[in-house]
């Protein structure tokens, strides 16, 4: 029973919230109560699904798992077959559970959402749908479809549902910041689109999937070279890439808690997912010869990235320059190309992702409740938000890389990796954690702790929901950094499968 | 049950008593009375579960338990904990300060309203602290270290609603941390070299590396550097000790377990732990001689200038841990970790007694204090004992400890250290005598003295007094199975034994007395010494250390933060993203000139290309 309910696993995560986002059309607008219940639970079966299958996931078995296809075009003429094939391997599996869980915590987060409550969580649940669908697609045709999938309603969720920020010398708009994510978000595609294109061109497999085109004798060096550049770039642009991060930044501060939360949770983790899935499965002679390069920008990214979060006094510019910092470092893992910096990059997609929905839910709760966001304005809050300051500083102390917490397992991972192939590069890793240790705990210093000022009347407890969300999250953090060994002896497998198909070693 | 008694399995359960009762205590918060009971049991089992181990490690010899991680491909991270002679020795010291400290607490804490929380972080502290001292290898070490300065970012913090601790909390952990990036470092080059993180595969692959010239010695040299800057950082050495002086911020019997006898120790610890591996560089020894020789006196002459009585501790903590760390750099082992036991006992009762005279008087300063504190009660006498053994007054420990670590000095580094580590020694003296005659001063009216401590409050001082007296008894023989306190700690260098003959000794009391009695007739007013109103207003402000650190924070690091954010977003975003996206309305402009609707016009440029393709097929083909 549960068996054959796996096995349609990887298609009912995107059935769910696609379907989900079906029906909650024909709900009446007027009733929000019903809207937000509906939405619980269709996110709530949703992270169930993710987590089972996680759960559920083989990892002595080195092929893709709970597959599911089904033929979509047959192009008889160049004898090309473009099939909806779905399927999860360990590192698509751990990326499913971390979006169903960032997707359930989102939703209970947006209790702020007031606005077209039913239209938001449409476009929610079609981003959320594109999303598992680019993690769980082995066909690249529709990996492609499902990520332009969830790119479009990100457009609409900030510049309808967002906010606008002004500073003292400039100011920032939520168009600004939802024209600017899209737009890169489309230019990154393109280029992703080039290579994919061209992928199919050039491969002599008749179906346009991973598993097929690699074994078919994969592609030519000199194609693999010449095309590395565009997938580089592309998902680049999508991870937060220096210098093609700045989109990032800018579009968490304009976009609603939840969307924050997914956004920063997850969609960023996209652009690694594809480098390793298309940059190393598919063009590892090109990955070998562009990965300097891959480690040298994510070394930017993790330095770059910790002193700009230093110098910024709007909480959700900190953590939004903290994800550029914290997506270095999955670069600099998958640019060891060694098994160890691969497993502790995978584990440092899922470990920022529940981190920084961890963040920004909090932030959410923050500003709703103060109606700011300025560290220079905030003070004392522990005093009279201790849950919140509970929360808020476990996620800060695992950004730091506390042993115990989960940054701690990726990082460690990471840096053991470059110490194998890179030390220098190892060594300035170290050095950026130390430097988040100065913003966050500067940051922690000023806004939850000191006197509590009086006029800030907010003692209003936290909700139930937002408890759990926060729960949920804390609860992975602490478990990843102290237990490490199940959710790595899933993944690990088909890291390791990945490297020697990709590059037989 | 009996195997669970075992001596392996009984290792883990010290550290899990401790954290089971960090967890029960957040459960508990409320309950000022379970809460007591609950640490009270608890931290006294740890004592005695140190006591078994104590004796099966004599009888049987080195315990050792580990449990796997995680495992990578061909890499196993794993989680040990082995008992050794060096563990043995700080486990006790922890067990029975964290008891003592916790005795203390349950009054003195009585009335804050987080006593919950106090004894919540307390525990997960000790917890930590255990697991730095049991752990055989880096990275679990790695780990409960930073657990450590988490526990005590938590007790600084403790007032957070004060900036004064929130700021202390923050600084102590970043200053920290900074070595940490140290530690970190060395560690991973550790591992790159002998592919491991336990400890003795290390030591193993490592001097085998060295001697058969596979490992260079250089490598091995700034591996162990870097991880000596672990060591400074939470040890409080300079150029990193600014956050302990700070830290008192926190509760002082918090103050008196983590900054007097465990964790500032750890970085001391963590050197004798890799000692192995310290000893094949002789740069690494002598920068650890340097630096501890450094702090010794910077910090000796600072605590000659201050005028908090918890603060003048925590430099003279400073100082000593220095000296510890001068006697490493000497390749003195055993003289490092015995005047880190004796110097461990004595300080925590130094600060406990510091806390009952202050909930005594409800002042801080020793001016404030002085002439308000009898002299004969419990608390005062396990005072003197204790400054008197911090002095270095014989016949007392701390005479011996320091005593041993000046003969090495000499050994290694001749005369002008020799001379070095007695004016520190001289220094050590006289502040801890200025604290006294200052404090215990009766030229003040004594109307309004006042003596009521309870039990609970001044038995813990007592019993630490008695502790720092008997320690002495670790030096000496004791029969087959304890030789004394050196072949104890290196069973392999029993022989190592040099004679230089009683002068060092002599001149070293000499030193003492005579800082004793110039101390005490300076601050009676019977003498007056030179005193100059620069040096002392140099002492006040800290060297400008600090200053200097402010400086470099406020006006290098966030300026440089502030700039590049700044390029980030004016350089990055308005000039490249958007200067780039504004090109596109800006040629779009300019193109659509092309678009004239003259039929002239297209027909000429109909012309000009059909020309050109007839020329190029014309002559290029």
């Amino acid at each position: 029973m549960l068996d054959s309910f796996l096995n349609y696993s990887s298609l009912l995560l995107v059935a769910f919230p696609a379907f989900g986002a079906f029906f909650l059309m024909l709900i009446p607008n007027s009733n929000v109560r019903l809207t937000h219940s509906i939405a619980q639970s269709i996110s709530f079966t949703t992270m169930i699904v993710a987590i089972l299958s996680f759960v559920f996931f083989d990892p002595e078995n080195s092929n893709y798992q709970f597959r599911q296809t089904f033929e979509w075009l047959n192009i008889i003429s160049i004898n090309k077959i473009i099939s909806l094939d779905l399927g999860v391997d360990g590192i698509s599996s751990f990326m499913v559970m971390l979006t169903g869980i960032v997707m359930f915590t989102g939703v209970l987060s947006s209790s702020s959402i007031t606005n077209r409550v039913k239209d938001f969580f449409i476009l929610y649940f079609v981003l959320i749908s594109g999303v598992f669908g680019v993690f769980v697609s082995i066909d690249l045709f529709f990996l492609f479809f499902f990520y332009e999938l969830a790119v479009v309603p990100m457009y609409l969720l900030i510049s309808v549902w967002g906010s606008s920020s002004v500073f003292k010398t400039f100011s920032r708009t939520k168009d600004y910041g939802a024209l600017k994510l899209t737009l890169f978000l489309v230019a990154g595609s393109v280029l992703i689109w080039v290579g994919l294109l061209s992928i199919f061109v050039e491969s002599n497999a008749t179906y346009f999937n991973l598993i097929d085109i690699k074994n078919n004798g994969g592609l030519s060096p000199k194609f693999q070279t010449f095309i590395f550049p565009f997938i580089l770039v592309g998902f680049g642009v999508l991870g937060g890439l220096w210098p093609f991060h700045t989109w990032s930044p800018d579009g968490h501060v304009a976009a609603p808690t939840s969307v924050s939360m997914v956004h920063a949770g997850v969609l960023m983790k996209l652009g690694a997912y594809g480098f390793l899935k298309i940059g190393i499965l598919l063009l590892p002679e090109g990955a070998q010869e562009w990965m300097p390069i891959l480690l040298i920008l994510g070394t930017i990214n993790v330095l770059y990235g910790a002193i700009s979060a230093m110098g910024q006094h709007d909480l959700k510019y900190v953590i939004g320059y903290s994800s550029v910092s914290h997506m270095g470092y999955v670069f600099m893992g998958i640019g060891t190309l060694h098994h160890l910096g691969v497993t502790g990059s995978v584990m440092q997609m899922f470990s920022h992702g529940i981190m920084t929905a961890l963040f920004f839910s909090t932030l959410g709760v923050i500003y709703e409740k103060t109606g700011s966001r300025d560290i220079n304005v905030l003070e004392g809050l522990a005093k009279k938000m201790p849950l919140i300051t509970v929360f808020f500083v476990i996620a800060g102390f695992a950004s730091l890389g506390l042993p115990s917490l989960s940054g701690f397992v990726s990082e460690l991972l990471v840096f053991l990796g470059l110490f194998k192939t890179h030390p220098v590069f190892g060594a300035l890793g170290v050095i950026g954690a130390a430097i988040t240790a100065i913003y966050i705990l500067r940051l922690i210093a000023k806004v939850f702790f000191g006197p509590a000022h009086n006029n800030q009347n907010l003692l209003t407890s936290v909700t139930i929901k937002d408890k759990i969300s926060s729960v949920i999250l804390v609860f992975f953090v602490i478990a990843i950094g102290s237990v490490p060994f199940p959710f790595i002896a899933k993944i690990e497998n088909s890291v390791h499968n990945l490297l020697l198909l990709g590059l037989g070693s | 049950m009996a195997g669970l008694l075992q001596g392996n399995t009984l290792i883990w359960i010290i550290p899990i008593i401790s954290f089971l009762c960090f967890i029960l205590s957040i459960i508990n918060k409320n309950s000022v009375s379970r809460i007591s009971l609950l640490n009270f049991s608890a931290s006294f089992i740890n004592v005695l579960l140190f006591l078994v181990l104590l004796f099966t490690y004599i009888d049987d010899g080195e315990l050792s338990s580990q449990i796997v991680w995680a495992k990578i491909g061909d890499t196993t991270l794993s989680v040990g904990a082995t008992v050794d002679a060096l563990s043995i020795s700080m486990l006790g010291l922890i067990s029975i300060v964290t008891f003592l400290v916790k005795l203390y607490s349950i009054q003195y804490m009585r009335s804050d309203a987080k006593f919950g929380w106090y004894f919540s972080c307390l525990s997960l502290f000790s917890a930590a602290m255990y697991g730095v001292v049991l752990s055989d290898n880096l990275l679990f070490l790695y780990g409960a270290w930073e657990l450590v300065g988490l526990g005590s970012y938590l007790l600084i913090g403790f007032w957070y609603e004060k900036r004064a601790a929130a700021e202390a909390a923050k600084k102590a952990f970043i200053t920290t941390r900074i070595g940490d990036v140290g530690l970190l470092i060395g560690s991973l080059i550790l591992f790159k070299l002998s592919g491991t993180f336990n400890i003795s595969e290390i030591f193993h692959v490592v001097t085998n590396g060295v001697e058969t010239k596979m490992i260079s010695e250089s490598t091995v040299a700034l591996a162990t550097t870097l991880i000596a800057l672990g060591a400074i950082g939470k040890s409080a050495q300079f150029p990193l000790h600014v956050w302990l002086p700070d830290a008192m911020e926190g509760p002082t019997p918090a103050s008196a377990l983590i900054h007097a006898a465990t964790m500032v120790a750890a970085g001391v610890f963590l050197v004798a732990r890799l000692f192995p591996i310290f000893e094949v560089s002789i740069f690494t020894l002598t920068f650890i001689a340097t630096i501890g020789i450094t702090t010794f006196l910077i910090a000796g002459t600072l605590a000659l200038a201050m005028k908090d009585l918890k603060r003048i501790l925590a430099y003279s903590t400073v100082s000593h841990l220095g000296l510890m760390f001068l006697s490493l750099g000497c390749g003195n082992l055993p003289g490092a970790i015995f005047h880190l036991l004796i110097h461990g006992a004595s300080k925590a009762l130094l600060f406990l007694c510091a806390g009952n005279f202050t909930s005594l008087t409800g002042k801080s300063t020793i001016f404030e204090m002085s002439g308000k504190i009898k002299i004969y009660t419990l608390t005062s006498c396990s005072f003197l004992i204790g400054s008197a053994t911090l002095a270095g007054i014989p016949p007392l420990g701390g005479f011996w400890s320091k005593d041993a670590i000046l003969v090495s000095a000499y050994e290694t580094f001749g005369i002008p250290m020799l001379i070095a580590a007695l004016l520190g020694a001289f220094l050590s003296a006289f502040y801890i005598t200025r604290m006294v005659t200052i404090i215990f001063s009766i030229k003040k009216p004594s109307h309004n003295q006042v003596n009521k401590t309870s039990l609970v409050m001044s038995m813990p001082t007592i019993i630490l007094a008695a502790f720092s007296v008997l320690l002495i008894g670790l030096l000496l023989n004791w029969g087959d199975q304890y030789l004394g306190f050196s072949s104890f700690l290196s069973a392999a260098k029993e022989t190592d034994k040099h004679h230089v003959g009683l002068w060092i000794p002599i001149t070293s009391a000499l030193v003492t007395v005579l800082a004793v009695i110039l101390s005490w007739m300076k601050y009676t007013n019977k003498i007056q010494l030179i005193s100059n109103k620069k040096v002392s207003t140099l002492l006040e402000n800290k060297y400008h250390i600090d200053n200097l650190y402010n400086y470099i924070v406020s006006k290098i690091v966030l300026r440089t933060s502030k700039m590049i954010s700044a390029f980030d977003r004016i350089v990055i975003n308005d000039t490249g993203v958007d200067g780039l996206a504004s090109l596109i309305p800006f040629s779009s402009l300019k193109i659509k000139h092309i678009q004239t609707g003259k039929i002239s016009t297209y027909l000429m440029s109909m012309t000009i290309g059909l020309v050109a393709i007839l020329l190029y097929l014309i002559f290029f083909n």
